[in-house]
């Protein structure tokens, strides 16, 4: 489903030189999986996840999704398979502001545009439901708790039916017991919706529930793709 | 969820930049078309009030005194027609109406007009129903009674069967030159026809003379004393018996224009038509006018400078909504159309609000002039209002672009994980 090779993301600076954030050889996701990036602040994960997304383009290399080479795509195009295929939540969740949880939701569904106008506020409410907030609906973001946000942004990620969520540090704002509650509804709503799961954290216990691990710095020229099999010892020095 | 939505949830989120640019936009649209109608609904009405008056005829002098005297009764009045040139104009056959004017005495500032019951038949078009009409009482049948404009009734509570006494010139003090053995007796009032005729004081001729010939007596007894002082007076009061002005009402287009010019080819007298006159006075007043004009264009570009202000501000903290909305799917043109969006609502609302703002202010200056200058300024639906809000909508919405080009440059990544 998500095949990345050779992918390297440089900025320039002054004097024409260029800095490497990411370089990554080989990574693979299958269908409906559940990996962890792990790594320290500043490795590359959130650009990593920006990258899949689009939101970033990478200086070299290949991303495909789905069966789309990602590099291929126009903006337009790749917006429109974003909206469609992608759904993501991050650290900070991000909520539109002044937006109440379920005109979040129904917003992204408007971007889609997979499921039909009719039925958005009815699927909206039922995702939200999904995640424990069914009587919070009309709640504006910034009446709702961190914990309750980030559920709402895992409705919204979900809303489209994406093939693959990506969550950037979803719980890294969060307390402990809020952090495994958010992570358990958000393993367990894309498990429902089918939807695969990549999501970075420095959390290497939450990182660890998801059943495959990889340090980012494994993705690097010379190194393999860590699988499941990915030792405790290992992680722990990441 | 349509765009249009989440344009306006985010200028919902900024409720109050957006109430005050709206507010400010308004205000330029309120002031400039409240000028816009205020100046030719001013002319209208002005050209208005003196339609009924036909031609006037003075003596040689000013032409805009002469109608500043007998349309706005302003002014101090021009000498007297001599009563002879005025029996022959009145006789002449082209004419079917000829009306004595002649602007006296005052009573708490208004001023007293002595005229014929004629007057009160004068009518803008031959069509027309009488020009002045009575709301209460009767009509002047003899010396010393008075039918008092609507202004008058409402201002000095006078009505028919009270009685008042005028004083010398324009002035409101009545203490030292009352015309004490002369008291009015009101008998009727007009109804009000929102022009400066509202203010008048409408006594017969007879009246106007006597009160003259009062002042010119007591005047002369005081200089010289005795009874051939007395006699001189007599003497002079038959050239005194003269009029300030003639409203002149010929029988058809040509008699008009022959006798306009055979009058102002003589020595004694000039004949005027007051719209020219008017229209000679406005030429002179457009500069001004212009200046307002361009005060209220200055207003308008101050609102447009405000709007960029405003939605330029808004898109720094508009990137992390931008980012969002992309991270979620929005494309660079939904983004910059949710943008322009929140412009043509924000130009909308102003524009509207300032559209019946501009109507209401113009509205309300009508009241406060039609109170205080006696003068009906017609306010209607005016295309170039309508023109201008379009306009200044517009430019607003051009003025969005700006801020719409930079939301849609936005980089998505770099505010996707600011706090």
């Amino acid at each position: 489903m998500l095949l990345i090779e050779e992918l390297v993301k440089s900025y320039p600076m002054k004097g024409g030189q260029a800095v490497k954030v990411l370089e990554a050889e080989r990574f693979e996701m299958k269908p409906g999986e559940k990996v962890a990036i792990v790594g320290p602040s500043g490795s590359g994960k959130s650009t990593l996840l920006h990258l899949i997304s689009g939101v970033l383009r990478p200086t070299s290399g290949s991303i495909q999704l789905l069966g789309h080479e990602l590099g291929a795509l126009s903006e337009a195009e790749l917006d429109r398979f974003r909206a469609k295929h992608i759904g993501y939540v991050f650290q900070s969740f991000n909520l539109l502001p002044g937006f109440s949880a379920l005109e979040n939701v129904q917003a992204a569904m408007g971007f889609g545009r997979k499921i039909p106008a009719r039925e958005r506020k009815a699927r909206a409410a039922e995702l939200l439901g999904r995640v424990g907030l069914g009587h919070r609906l009309n709640h504006r973001s910034h009446q709702l708790s961190q914990g309750e946000q980030q559920r709402v942004s895992i409705a919204r990620a979900l809303a489209n039916r994406p093939a693959i969520v990506l969550a950037d540090e979803p719980t890294a704002s969060l307390d402990g017991a809020n952090a495994r509650q958010v992570y358990e509804l958000l393993a367990e709503a894309c498990g429902s919706e089918g939807a695969a799961l990549l999501l970075s954290t420095h959390d290497m216990e939450l990182a660890e529930r998801t059943g495959r691990v990889v340090p980012i710095r494994e993705l690097a020229p010379g190194r393999r793709d860590e699988s499941a099999a990915f030792p405790h010892s290992l992680a722990q020095s990441v | 969820m349509p765009l249009s939505r989440i344009a306006w949830r985010n200028l919902f989120n900024r409720r109050v930049q957006t109430l005050i640019t709206i507010g400010v936009v308004a205000v330029g649209i309120a002031v400039t078309i409240a000028i816009l109608l205020l100046s030719s609904g001013i002319k209208q009405g002005i050209v208005r009030a003196s339609e009924p008056y036909g031609m006037l005829v003075g003596s040689k002098g000013s032409q805009a005194q002469l109608v500043f005297n007998t349309i706005f009764l302003m002014d101090n009045p021009l000498s007297n027609l001599e009563p002879d040139y005025y029996e022959a104009l009145a006789e002449d056959a082209r004419v079917s109406l000829a009306v004595p004017f002649a602007l006296g005495d005052s009573y708490e500032g208004y001023r007293l007009v002595g005229t014929e019951p004629s007057f009160f038949e004068l009518r803008a078009r031959p069509a027309d129903p009488a020009y002045f009409r009575l709301a209460s009482g009767r009509l002047f049948e003899q010396p010393f009674e008075a039918v008092i404009g609507a202004k008058v009734a409402r201002e000095t509570g006078l009505k028919p069967g009270d009685s008042f006494v005028s004083a010398h010139g324009v002035t409101e003090s009545r203490e030292p030159e009352q015309h004490e053995e002369h008291p009015y007796t009101v008998v009727g009032v007009l109804e009000s026809t929102r022009a400066p005729s509202d203010q008048g004081i409408y006594v017969n001729m007879e009246s106007y003379w006597l009160g003259h010939e009062h002042e010119e007596e007591a005047g002369t007894a005081a200089d010289a004393g005795g009874h051939e002082a007395s006699e001189e007076a007599e003497e002079s009061h038959a050239e005194e018996r003269g009029v300030t002005a003639a409203l002149i009402k010929p029988k058809s287009y040509t008699d008009l224009m022959t006798m306009y010019q055979e009058i102002n080819q003589g020595k004694e007298a000039q004949a005027v038509f007051p719209g020219q006159t008017l229209a000679k006075i406005f030429d002179m007043m457009g500069s001004g006018e212009q200046i307002l004009r361009y005060v209220a264009y200055v207003v308008l570009g101050m609102a447009g400078l405000t709007v960029i202000l405003a939605l330029y501000g808004a898109t720094v903290e508009r990137r992390k909504t931008v980012a969002i909305l992309r991270a979620i799917g929005a494309g660079r043109a939904e983004v910059l159309t949710i943008v322009l969006l929140e412009s043509a609502f924000v130009m909308l609302i102003g524009c509207a609000a300032g559209y019946a703002a501009g109507y209401g202010l113009a509205w309300l200056l009508t009241g406060y002039l039609g109170e205080h200058v006696s003068i009906a300024v017609p306010i209607g639906f005016d295309s170039q209002t309508l023109a201008i809000a379009g306009y200044v909508g517009l430019a607003g919405v051009a003025a969005g672009l700006l801020p719409a080009l930079s939301a849609y440059r936005t980089e998505t990544a770099r505010y996707l994980n600011s706090a």
